[in-house]
């Protein structure tokens, strides 16, 4: 079975201990049969060695990479390997002959310029410094915005399809509010098997009418699994609705709601 | 592996296949599974765990021979499952935590450093600068560098990624063996 990306994005939160019980099994039962899925995790194993070793984690990956993925010897070892492999290829790949800087400077023949060349090349310098600047300030603003670490504690709930609605006795799962987690990770039973590679979108809909569109969703075990951080749940009821995005971009809604109650 | 006789291990092949290289085959490859779960797991004994399950399995090929229906695998992985709790719960109550390993002194980075040097003259010239070039640079280089390496072999990402692994698997083992076969400082 061909592997889609909600899997890599699986494999590489199983490795650092960021699933629930419930999804570490299910990983594990596919694990222990897709040959696909198991070459994944040890490539992700490799990449998570390499990240750690070249400085590339998230700081609350890097956490979960040493206090869980190195709980294991076997990782540890690996962990030097890892070191050591970075280590020869920049031993490797460093010039054997490096230009001294001075040489750089002050040789060549592009020193050698007319008054115009220098004019153009005044000009060019602030364009690029004028780029430079838009780029560096537009990806401040991208990293304060997309920059979010995943949270690293989630309260799993299971959340069962109804075809009634809330009144008539529709199946309601209750959450308590205060949560000892970062965030909810909500797991919307499927009425039926459902092709592995379909793709969803959840709409979360608040007493007060907001709506809310939810299109990271993954599809684990016969459900829909979504996160919400659990700074946006306040007390309150709330109704799911979701729907199979199909490959030419139509939406198909699969009957009946799922209720939540957070109290 | 503890109690485990040659008669039951060929009896636990049986299970697995009736063809005993397909057998061989399957619990090699359950083997390895298995423990790479325990591993993920944090199981600081994995190897004993899994030698554990196969020895609890195997204690239980009659039954299962006759009873089991399924995918011996999810058979295994349960056994598997219970040992690692149990050792666990072993664990926490009578022994101290697992030291900090060692981390390497800087004689035997050396000695690491020339067996990969060795391991990579071994490789086939192909692998070992697909493995140097694939490893180099970091962040964005890195992934400039990996795409180009793509377009240039006319393979997708994912499948460089895999080639790099496999290469990377063969050269772990080569230098494993040469640290092993490498005189003691």
């Amino acid at each position: 079975m061909s592997l889609n990306r909600n899997d890599l994005i699986l494999i590489r939160q199983y490795l650092l201990g960021q699933l629930a019980e419930e999804e570490q099994q299910a990983i594990e039962h596919r694990l222990l049969r897709e040959d696909a899925l198991f070459e994944e995790l040890e490539v992700t194993e490799d990449e998570l060695f390499d990240e750690y070793v070249a400085d590339e984690l998230t700081p609350v990956d890097r956490k979960q990479f040493e206090q869980y993925f190195l709980s294991a010897p076997e990782r540890r070892r690996e962990l030097e390997f890892a070191g050591g492999l970075h280590q020869y290829v920049a031993k490797k790949t460093v010039p054997e002959n490096p230009i001294p800087r001075s040489l750089k400077v002050t040789q060549g023949p592009w020193l050698e310029r007319t008054p115009l060349e220098g004019i153009v090349q005044k000009q060019l310098f602030r364009m690029v410094a004028i780029v430079a600047f838009v780029v560096v300030i537009g990806g401040v603003i991208w990293f304060i915005q997309h920059d979010r670490h995943p949270p690293t504690i989630y309260a799993a709930f299971t959340v069962n399809i109804s075809s009634n609605n809330r009144a008539d006795g529709g199946a309601v799962t209750e959450i308590k509010l205060p949560l000892a987690a970062d965030a909810v990770r909500l797991h919307l039973k499927l009425p039926e098997a459902l092709d592995q590679t379909a793709r969803f979108r959840v709409e979360l809909l608040k007493e007060s009418g907001e709506t809310l569109n939810i299109e990271r969703v993954a599809l684990i075990e016969h459900a829909a699994v979504i996160e919400l951080p659990a700074a946006q749940l306040s007390r309150g009821q709330y109704a799911l609705k979701l729907y199979v995005v199909k490959p030419d971009g139509t939406e198909e809604r699969i009957n009946g709601s799922y209720f939540l109650s957070v109290k | 592996m503890g109690d485990l006789t040659k008669e039951r291990f060929d009896q636990l092949l049986g299970w697995l296949d009736a063809d005993r290289d397909a057998a061989a085959l399957k619990y090699e490859r359950i083997r390895l599974r298995i423990t790479k779960v325990l591993v993920s797991r944090g199981c600081c004994e994995a190897e004993t765990c899994v030698d554990e399950t196969i020895d609890r399995v195997a204690a239980k090929t009659d039954w299962l021979i006759l009873n089991y229906v399924g995918d011996p695998t999810l058979y295994f992985y349960g056994v598997a499952q219970r040992v690692h709790k149990e050792h666990l719960r072993k664990t926490f109550r009578s022994d101290p935590p697992p030291t900090e390993m060692d981390p390497m002194n800087s004689e035997e980075r050396e000695q690491l450093l020339d067996c990969l040097d060795a391991c990579m003259e071994h490789l086939p010239e192909d692998n070992a600068s697909l493995a140097i070039r694939y490893y180099e640079g970091e962040k964005q280089a890195k992934i400039y560098n990996r795409k180009k390496m793509a377009a240039e072999l006319e393979i997708t990402l994912d499948a460089l990624r895999i080639r790099a692994h496999r290469i990377r698997l063969e050269l772990k083992k080569c230098v494993l063996k040469c640290l092993e076969e490498a005189p003691a400082h």
